[in-house]
């Protein structure tokens, strides 16, 4: 295993229990982790960038004790936090290439080169000698896994990297992140289901500061195989149904609510079996956590 | 929907503890303003009462400016707070309206302002009843007084710059910019200040202040205490005009803002440009083994110099960076340009003193750029959330520090550079392209920049440690002030002082002279302090998204190399400060200003009773000096026979020898009477000796008195060291001799101290009769007619100077040897010179003119020459004979402005007269060498051959004469409209004199303190009166009051004996004039209202000018009371003024008798004049001088 991270706790001064006891081991490969807002991901993730100190628990990646020797690890860490901002003044290549300076790449040739190919991967090339002030949401993003790639990182931590982005920027950053070498460990943090549905070899799921599953999407959905039945009712009886089913989600179609409800056998009453997919998981188990309220209205 | 939003803001400001924070600030400025000593201004107020309308109004505007920082913070990011908050576009999308939200922004923010200001009178007042301040200082308390200022001053000033603020933060949305609009506002003032300062237009400078302190110094500036305790500022007229002005501008920018703010959310340029890209496909993924292969961590250097590059690269790509650079420039360049003329005359642009221009022009921005950027530095990252990525990459904290450490130096650098640059280019294009590299570089890198090293640092260190950067701001101007302030309360030392400059004063003749010796410690100590301050940011260095525990990082921190860092500039700091330290405070002497003032108050209370000692009489002198000059050594022996020349006999003497002066240390070898004595009393301090005579010294009888002292330059000084035995350029003065009196130049001198430290009032001159008095002369105690003789030893390449005639020279011991004997008897004052001079000679009659000068200052020495043969000329034809057969002008280096005579030798500074740049062509010049070259030669006359006696009025007999003579000789060569510049600056002086008069006026011939009565009423009197009675009457008076007493006394001379040969010149027709000008305080006042031409049929023009005339009498704190007018007054008009003048020819000028306040005169005139008026030459001592004449209008 290339990342271990074994029982970290972190409370924050105000009280805040973010990281309660989270032990995870992570190969290489795309590893989504998911959870609601509030569930630990960021705070999970800027520790293992070196970003925050744990109150107790340690973290390794391959041969680095992370928390004792930050430094060796940001050398082969790319990072990219959910919320960032870039020198709005200065053009895009002055930027990388700074950056590109800080996580090693001294040669100038070398990385001239160097961000002229993470330009061109994220297609920045043609502006880049605009200031990114001018920048869309989008193109900042880009711009911001160009900085985490540069340095060829073994560990990339992405965290949030698609929210609010529209479809078209979300499709273009998630095939960026597909073309990434093997042998990185990437974590892709998200609320999307989605997101870690397409991309992601191996997941876990956080609630609360707390790992509900971890393991490889295909395993973790055959756990809940044949349990998921859906059915289509009016909207004014979906009270009614969440009292008696347990109702893992529910959603509008054409002005009707279809719930989808976990159960051991076929509930009758109308429902029907469906093929479960990640998002039934994610949500039957953050409803198990919360005692069986559907906590997320898709 | 107005109502209660403004109610919410107004509430909001006032729950937000900041809100209070800044009314606590603005209170106890003004509190420590009026409760303590020179908190603020530096300067006790004399007569002027600290809680005077016009005290008052000085503080609230000081404050009002300083105060702006704290509007930009209130008022300036009120609109951004909603902004930040993300509530704007709730709050926009109710039924608000615009300007009912710009409205209730800005009106909950100008009325939460106006309350914090409002801590102003309210600080005073508090701080005006306090306790301990002294209440002398204070007058009866008057609320209006406390409250008039602040709406006049005050309200206006928040208004406007309220106005100003909000509007940029609501239109720009950028904080930032309000700060820098802030600090531009300031700058603005500062430059704006500076550029109408030399122009000289009163409108103008009055109305580009902002703050309305100079509309406050237009309307005061002649104003005597009385006025100034009594009166507050008359609303209408300048003041009234500027705070008009500027709160329209303030409505103007709110109008703007009210116009053009938008409400809705900003249109980045970004998203329209995005649709372009859209179209374009992805390039295929880059596997290039620049993205397969590892990297180590990036190298500390290479950290470094990334981190250096960019921010340097991005500092210069912010525009507000640019701007306050630019300005900054400009400004250099206008304080460069100027910086060759004091307002009146002008010197050529030396190196040195564009040198100094550009770094005092430069400092006020350098502050602003490191105060404002280390702020930005250190919080880029966290400002744009880029600090993660940046903090969980690979590169050393110590390398982000010092890199952004060294973009700051680098550009403040580079900015002092352009400044020298700036500077340089000033000077050649003033013609003078003789650029002295090496001084620039001295003044601007060596002198001025480590001291900002060290700022930066100490910026860096506040902003590293501090929550927020706003905080930070607040926090390093209160450094900076702090540091002002300990400074202004007379705690100087040097090594408290963050970021000090050594003391450095670059002469031509004289180089570097003995001010390097202090750099390495100083510029050391400042290198060191940054070290650690840069060791002490790195220990608080925030990284990562919280802030470890102190201790944490304290500790891990001090497993790096740091520790041996932080000890390393430790031990340089303790070394360099030990070093300081040896030299100014072991081998010399450090005092803080209160115990310089309990030295003073202690040579006061242990010698003054022996102020009426009858000391004998100096009658013959001989000195042997020998000078080492480059090695710093000196050796004086004296030689004195002294009389007692009173009735009594003398068995009591005052001996005063050199003390030890800063970086002068003086052993007195020998100190032997020819006759038993012991010393009673001695005091090292100040260099006296009580000695007792064994035998007194019978009238008459005579003692011989040998001494020997030893000089050599010690170390360095805290301050200024002493610079009178220097390489090249050694004077040394009569202080360096022996002399015999109670020197009451040793006490203090302001009311306030004295009060402070329960001393008498200083006495004031001696009655003109006072029989003690009369018995001595003014300069010298001790002083009677003497014989002189000097040897004087140099070092081989240079000449050594003493008063008297060169009897001999020769050299011994491979050193050059000079022997002096003045064939007439002088007074005992006498100097003694040595430098490497070059000598340019002339003769008139048997008088041979000689002008020892440096190799290079040739500028002058020809005009010099001129000036000494028309002065000796017409002084020997005026006033009598001139007594010597040589008259020498040595120069000497520019470590004092003046020129002093002596015996037939002038020692004369480098700074005033031999870089003088005399251009007849300007207005305001008076032709500086000419000038003083005459005043310093009458003084040959005046008062070298009639001594003044040591009463009131002794300044009259030698300075006002000597003022008076200097000008018609300087008259006679540039005529009467030069006359008119000369009186017209001269009335100025002596009225902003007067107004900041500390101990009370007195009438010209009872002057005992003031120069600027002496000098400048002096001069105006005299001329006035050559006027009425003519030239040959009033010069048969002053010849027969020297022939009278020539060379004579005792008793000396006083100004009754003057006064009497005038009063006799003088027809009792014009007998007023000399109670008007000589006798009392007199003020006029007249003013031209009309000067009308109308074109008669012959061809000729009738000419008549009106105007009104008042005369006043003052008594001697200003209060004043009308008197009657019955006066001859100039009327006249002249022609249109010739380039360099200010009047022109007079057509037709006649006096007038003025008997009521209307003055009304008619001419006919051949030609068109251009102006006319009453009084045109400015002879009157008049309160308003600008508007004795106009322009005719023709009919």
């Amino acid at each position: 295993m290339s990342l271990r991270i074994e029982r970290i706790t972190k409370t924050y001064p105000n009280g805040v229990r973010a990281l309660n006891d989270i032990s995870l081991s992570i190969a290489p490969g795309m590893f989504g982790l998911l959870g609601p807002n509030g569930a630990g991901k960021s705070s999970l993730m800027r520790t293992i960038a070196t970003l925050q100190q744990p109150d107790s628990g340690s973290i390794h990646f391959r041969d680095i004790d992370v928390l004792r020797e930050p430094e060796k690890l940001r050398a082969q860490l790319g990072y990219l936090p959910q919320e960032f901002g870039l020198y709005p003044n200065m053009p895009a290549d002055a930027i990388l290439d700074h950056f590109a300076t800080l996580k090693g790449v001294v040669n100038p040739g070398e990385r001239k080169d160097l961000v002229g190919a993470l330009l061109q991967q994220v297609n920045l090339y043609d502006v880049r000698k605009k200031s990114v002030g001018g920048y869309s949401g989008g193109m900042k993003q880009r711009l911001g896994i160009a900085i985490a790639l540069a340095g060829s990182p073994k560990l990339l931590i992405v965290d949030e990297p698609t929210a609010g982005l529209d479809p078209t920027e979300r499709n273009r950053f998630l095939n960026l992140l597909a073309d990434i070498g093997e042998d990185v460990v990437v974590i892709l943090s998200t609320h999307i289901v989605e997101d870690v549905r397409e991309l992601c070899s191996q997941m876990a799921i956080i609630n609360k500061g707390q790992v509900v599953v971890q393991g490889e999407p295909e395993r973790i959905i055959d756990e809940v195989r044949g349990r998921i039945w859906r059915r289509t009712i009016p909207r004014a009886q979906a009270d009614e149904y969440k009292q008696r089913y347990q109702v893992i989600s529910t959603r509008m179609a054409a002005g009707n609510t279809v719930l989808h409800v976990y159960a051991e056998s076929d509930p009758g009453d109308g429902f029907v079996q469906v093929e479960p997919d990640l998002e039934d998981v994610y949500f039957h188990r953050l409803a198990e956590v919360s005692g069986g309220r559907v906590p997320v209205e898709a | 929907m107005f109502g209660p939003l403004f109610l919410f803001e107004l509430r909001s400001h006032f729950r937000r503890p900041v809100t209070w924070l800044y009314v606590a600030i603005v209170f106890f400025m003004a509190f420590f303003a009026i409760s303590t000593e020179s908190f603020l201004t530096g300067q006790v107020l004399g007569k002027v009462k600290k809680n005077s309308p016009y005290s008052l109004t000085q503080i609230y505007g000081i404050l009002l400016a300083v105060g702006q920082i704290i509007t930009s913070a209130l008022v300036g990011t009120t609109v951004l707070r909603d902004y930040d908050a993300g509530v704007h576009e709730i709050l926009f999308s109710t039924r608000i309206t615009r300007g009912a939200y710009l409205g209730a922004k800005f009106l909950g923010a100008l009325l939460a302002m106006l309350l914090v200001f409002a801590a102003l009178p309210v600080g005073a007042l508090v701080g005006t009843v306090m306790p301990w301040v002294d209440a002398s200082t204070l007058q009866a308390i008057n609320v209006w007084h406390y409250v008039q200022p602040y709406l006049l001053i005050g309200v206006p000033g928040v208004f406007f710059i309220s106005a100003m603020l909000f509007s940029v933060g609501s239109l720009t949305r950028s904080s930032f910019s309000v700060y820098v609009a802030g600090i531009l506002l300031l700058v603005g003032y500062a430059v704006a200040g500076n550029l109408v300062r030399q122009l000289d237009y009163d409108q103008l400078a009055n109305l580009v202040d902002p703050f309305g302190m100079r509309s406050v110094d237009l309307v005061t500036r002649y104003w005597t205490p009385v006025e100034k305790n009594s009166t507050t500022l008359p609303v209408m007229g300048f003041v009234g005009q500027n705070r008009l002005l500027w709160s329209a501008l303030g409505a103007l920018m709110l109008a703007a803002a009210f116009r053009f703010v938008r409400l809705e959310k900003h249109a980045t340029v970004g998203a329209r440009k995005k649709q372009k890209e859209d179209t374009e496909q992805f390039a295929p993924p880059v596997s290039s083994r620049t993205m397969s292969r590892s990297y180590e961590p990036t190298p500390a250097f290479a950290g470094w110099w990334s981190v250096a590059r960019f921010h340097t690269q991005s500092l210069l790509r912010s525009t507000p960076f640019l701007a306050i650079a630019t300005i900054g420039f400009i400004n250099v360049l206008m304080n460069a340009w100027y910086a060759d003329s004091n307002g009146q005359n002008r010197s050529w642009p030396m190196s040195w003193l564009m040198a100094e221009a550009s770094i005092s022009g430069a400092s006020l921005f350098m502050i602003v750029l490191l105060t404002f950027y280390a702020g930005e530095l250190v919080w880029r990252e966290r400002q744009v959330k880029l600090d993660q990525v940046l903090d969980a990459s690979p590169v050393q904290s110590g390398s982000v520090l010092a890199g952004k450490f060294a973009a700051m130096i680098a550009l403040m650098l580079a900015f002092g550079t352009a400044s020298m640059l700036g500077s340089m280019a000033v000077q050649v294009l003033k013609g003078y392209p003789h650029i002295d590299l090496p001084v620039y570089a001295l003044y601007v890198y060596l002198t001025d920049f480590p001291g900002w090293i060290t700022m930066t640092a100490i910026a860096f260190f506040v902003q590293s440690l501090v929550p927020r950067k706003a905080i930070g701001y607040v926090v390093v101007i209160l450094v900076w002030v702090l540091n002002t302030v300990t400074t202004n309360l007379g705690y100087d030392y040097r090594l408290l002082q963050l970021g000090t400059a050594p003391a450095f004063r670059w002469s031509d003749l004289n180089g570097t002279g003995p001010y390097l010796a202090a750099f390495p410690a100083v510029q050391g100590f400042n290198l060191c302090l940054a070290l650690l301050f840069l060791c002490l940011t790195y220990l608080v260095w925030q990284r990562g998204t919280e802030l470890a525990a102190f201790g944490v990082r304290v500790r891990r921190w001090f497993s790096s190399g740091t520790v041996w860092v932080a000890a390393g500039s430790t031990a340089g700091l303790a070394a360099a400060g030990g070093v300081f330290y040896y030299n100014a405070s072991v081998v010399n002497t450090y005092w803080t200003r209160e115990e310089g003032e309990q030295a003073a108050v202690a040579y006061e209370q242990t010698w003054r009773q022996y102020e009426t000692l009858t000391p004998p009489k100096v009658t013959a002198i001989a000195i042997d000096v020998d000078f080492e000059p480059t090695a710093g050594r000196a050796r004086v022996g004296s030689r004195f026979t002294m009389v007692n020349l009173a009735s009594v006999p003398i068995d009591t003497v005052l001996v005063n020898v050199a003390s030890d002066a800063p970086g002068l240390g003086v052993i007195l070898d020998t100190l032997l009477f020819d006759r038993p004595f012991s010393v009673v009393k001695s005091d090292e301090v100040w260099g006296v000796r009580l000695v007792r005579l064994a035998t007194p010294l019978m009238p008459g009888d005579s003692v011989h008195l040998r001494s020997v002292q030893h000089f050599r330059t010690q170390g360095y000084p805290n301050g200024q060291p002493d610079r009178s035995l220097v390489a090249n350029g050694t004077f040394f003065n009569r202080d360096k001799f022996p002399t015999f009196f109670y020197n009451n130049q040793n006490e203090l001198q302001s009311d306030e101290l004295r009060r402070k430290y329960k001393l008498p009032l200083q006495r004031r001159g001696l009655p003109r009769t006072d029989s003690l008095g009369l018995s001595r002369q003014s300069f010298l105690a001790d002083a009677a007619a003497a014989t002189f003789e000097a040897t004087v030893s140099t070092d081989p390449d240079q000449i050594a100077m003493a008063p008297g005639y060169l009897q001999r020279e020769w050299r011994e011991n491979g050193r050059r040897y000079f022997q002096y004997r003045m064939d007439t008897p002088i007074d005992n004052f006498f100097s003694v010179l040595s430098a490497r001079w070059t000598v340019t000679k002339s003769q008139w009659q048997n008088v041979s003119i000689e002008v020892y000068h440096h190799p290079t200052h040739t500028f002058n020495v020809p005009r010099m020459i001129e000036a000494s043969k028309a002065s000796l000329e017409f002084f020997s034809r005026e006033f009598g004979p001139y007594q010597h057969r040589q008259l020498r002008i040595l120069e000497f280096p520019r470590y004092a402005g003046f020129a002093q005579s002596f015996p037939n030798t002038v020692p004369y500074s480098e700074d005033i007269g031999f870089v003088a740049r005399v251009d007849s062509t300007d207005v305001e010049d008076t032709d500086l060498p000419y000038f003083v070259t005459a005043h310093e030669i009458a003084h040959q006359w005046f008062p070298y051959q009639r001594m003044p006696a040591d009463v009131e009025g002794a300044q009259m007999l030698s300075e006002s004469l000597s003022e008076y003579a200097a000008l018609v000789i300087t008259e006679r060569a540039h005529g009467r409209s030069f006359t008119q510049k000369f009186l017209r600056t001269e009335l100025e002086t002596y009225l902003r004199g007067r107004a900041g008069e500390r101990k009370g006026e007195r009438p010209l011939t009872r002057v005992d303190l003031q120069s600027y009565i002496w000098y400048q009423k002096g001069s105006l009197a005299l001329f006035a009166l050559r006027d009425l009675i003519g030239e040959p009457a009033l010069h048969k008076a002053l010849r027969d009051y020297l022939a009278e007493g020539r060379f004579g006394g005792p008793p000396y001379a006083t100004t009754l004996d003057l006064m009497r040969h005038i009063n006799a010149a003088t027809p009792d027709s014009l007998r007023y004039a000399i109670d008007d000008y000589f006798e009392t305080i007199t003020l006029w006042d007249v003013k031209t209202d009309s000067v009308t031409a109308t074109k008669l049929p012959n061809g000729e023009y009738r000419v008549t000018v009106v105007g009104t005339a008042s005369k006043l009498r003052a008594d001697s704190l200003g209060t004043e009371t009308p008197a009657p007018l019955n006066d001859y007054i100039d009327v006249g008009v002249l022609a249109e003024p010739k380039v360099g003048a200010r009047i022109g020819e007079p057509l037709a000028m006649r006096k007038v008798k003025v008997t009521g306040s209307a003055v009304r005169a008619e001419f006919i005139v051949k030609s068109l004049p251009a102006r006319g008026g009453i009084d045109p030459y400015n002879l009157l001592i008049d309160r308003n001088p600008g508007d004795n004449t106009r322009d005719v209008k023709a009919n």
